[in-house]
């Protein structure tokens, strides 16, 4: 199964994991999750439209990222899933 | 900052002394280990062996720095760039709120250590596969509070006489027995061919089930004694930890009453042993060994004679069903 990963765990930063799926699948884990956690699955989803992918497996684990670093982020983890093996 | 790889022998005792200070040891079964260095000193260190995350330590003047997370992101690519995706952390519980920041989750923990996980997977979802697994072939998933189920755990390296035996009796007693074949390699025969020699071995008892150990039972992040076949004053520990992940979640999940086991003879199974009956109490029991011809049979010695090339003499001790597999897999390991 390809998988793609790509930022890391650090403050300000976010860990995004993708992998195939049949469906589109979002998990999302934050440490501000209570505030943030719908805008985060909203930058989520707009990237993923971007990227014309509508059947993915994202989890991301949120250490208080901006939105620009989730997308680049994911746009990132995605790339390398399909580069990848 | 840069992380480095120990590699030479010398980085190796400058991070065994890091660790001491902080009352960790630089264990056995590690394969990998970073640092990061300011000053010429060690500040950060962590370490893994296979998927299990261990000895993560960071100097107390640097913990602002947040040095955990950066060595522990640097780990889990390391992970993923070698398709490692799913991880464990084995620490101690003072430390536990560090990794939960990081996204880990708990699987249990006991006085002494605490173990985590984190990627793809978790201890619920393995538990309900094996209850999938079980109402395919069971018509029930063990949840039926009137099933009367007993288990045991085996690594069947190879099958012999001595595991047909305690399965028979666990199989007498029970209405349902199950037979965990131990997932993790490491051992002279594979896991398939452990399984299929269980399988093979037990085909004809028609109340009982194989099913694979999962990684949450005697695997080498819950016992990795196991497999090193040594004792050091983690064993006990370890120990402990393999038999209270068994008594929250496989015996509820399942609905197994009894776990069964055989009487050990080497010391970190004797250990392994102890441990479990102190978290089980009743529900486990300890049958003796099963002697053939007034000398107990143990995958050990068949194996020794295996390894001498006395392939006649190690089948005396291998149940008759097997025979003709057990030949073609000694034949196919020799060439």
């Amino acid at each position: 199964m390809k998988r793609g990963i790509a930022g890391s765990l650090e403050s300000n930063d976010a860990l995004i994991t993708v992998k195939e799926s049949d469906k589109l699948n979002i998990t999302i884990k934050s440490i501000v999750y209570d505030f943030f956690h719908t805008q985060i699955e909203k930058v989520i989803r707009e990237t993923l439209t971007e990227l014309g992918v509508d059947k993915i497996d994202v989890v991301c684990d949120d250490k208080g990222a901006l939105d620009y670093t989730i997308k680049a982020r994911l746009v990132t983890a995605v790339k390398r899933m399909e580069g990848g093996k | 900052m840069i992380i480095k790889d120990v590699i030479l022998s010398a980085e190796k005792q400058l991070i065994s002394d890091f660790l001491q200070k902080f009352g960790l040891r630089y264990e056995r079964d590690l394969d990998r280990s970073l640092y990061i260095e300011k000053n010429g000193a060690v500040v950060a260190t962590v370490s893994s062996s296979k998927y299990i995350i261990k000895c993560l330590a960071v100097d107390p003047a640097y913990r602002n720095e947040n040095y955990a997370a950066v060595l522990v992101s640097e780990l889990i690519k390391r992970f993923h760039d070698e398709g490692i995706v799913y991880y464990q952390v084995f620490t101690k519980p003072e430390y536990r709120n560090v990794f939960k920041n990081l996204g880990f989750s708990d699987i249990t923990e006991t006085d002494k250590v605490c173990v985590l996980e984190g990627g793809d997977g978790d201890i619920n979802s393995a538990i309900n596969r094996l209850k999938l697994q079980l109402r395919f072939s069971l018509g029930t998933d063990g949840t039926d509070e009137k099933n009367d189920i007993g288990c045991v755990v085996v690594n069947g390296n190879p099958f012999t006489y001595g595991h047909l035996k305690l399965v028979e009796h666990i199989a007498a007693k029970h209405k349902i027995a199950l037979v965990f074949v131990l997932e993790e390699e490491g051992s002279y025969f594979t896991f398939r061919e452990r399984y299929a020699m269980a399988y093979l071995a037990l085909k004809s008892l028609e109340n009982v089930f194989v099913l694979p150990s999962t990684k949450y039972m005697v695997s080498c992040a819950t016992f990795p004694g196991y497999f090193l076949k040594s004792v050091d004053e983690t064993t006990e520990e370890y120990a402990l930890y393999d038999a209270s992940v068994f008594d929250k979640f496989f015996m509820p999940g399942l609905g197994i009453c009894k776990r069964y086991v055989g009487t050990e003879t080497s010391e970190h199974m004797k250990i392994y042993n102890n441990a479990l009956k102190s978290v089980l109490g009743d529900r486990l029991e300890i049958v003796s060994r099963y002697a053939k011809g007034g000398e107990t049979v143990s995958a050990g010695k068949v194996r020794e004679l295996i390894g001498s090339g006395k392939t006649e003499e190690a089948l005396e001790f291998i149940p008759r069903n097997n025979h003709a597999l057990l030949r073609g897999m000694i034949l196919s390991k020799n060439e």
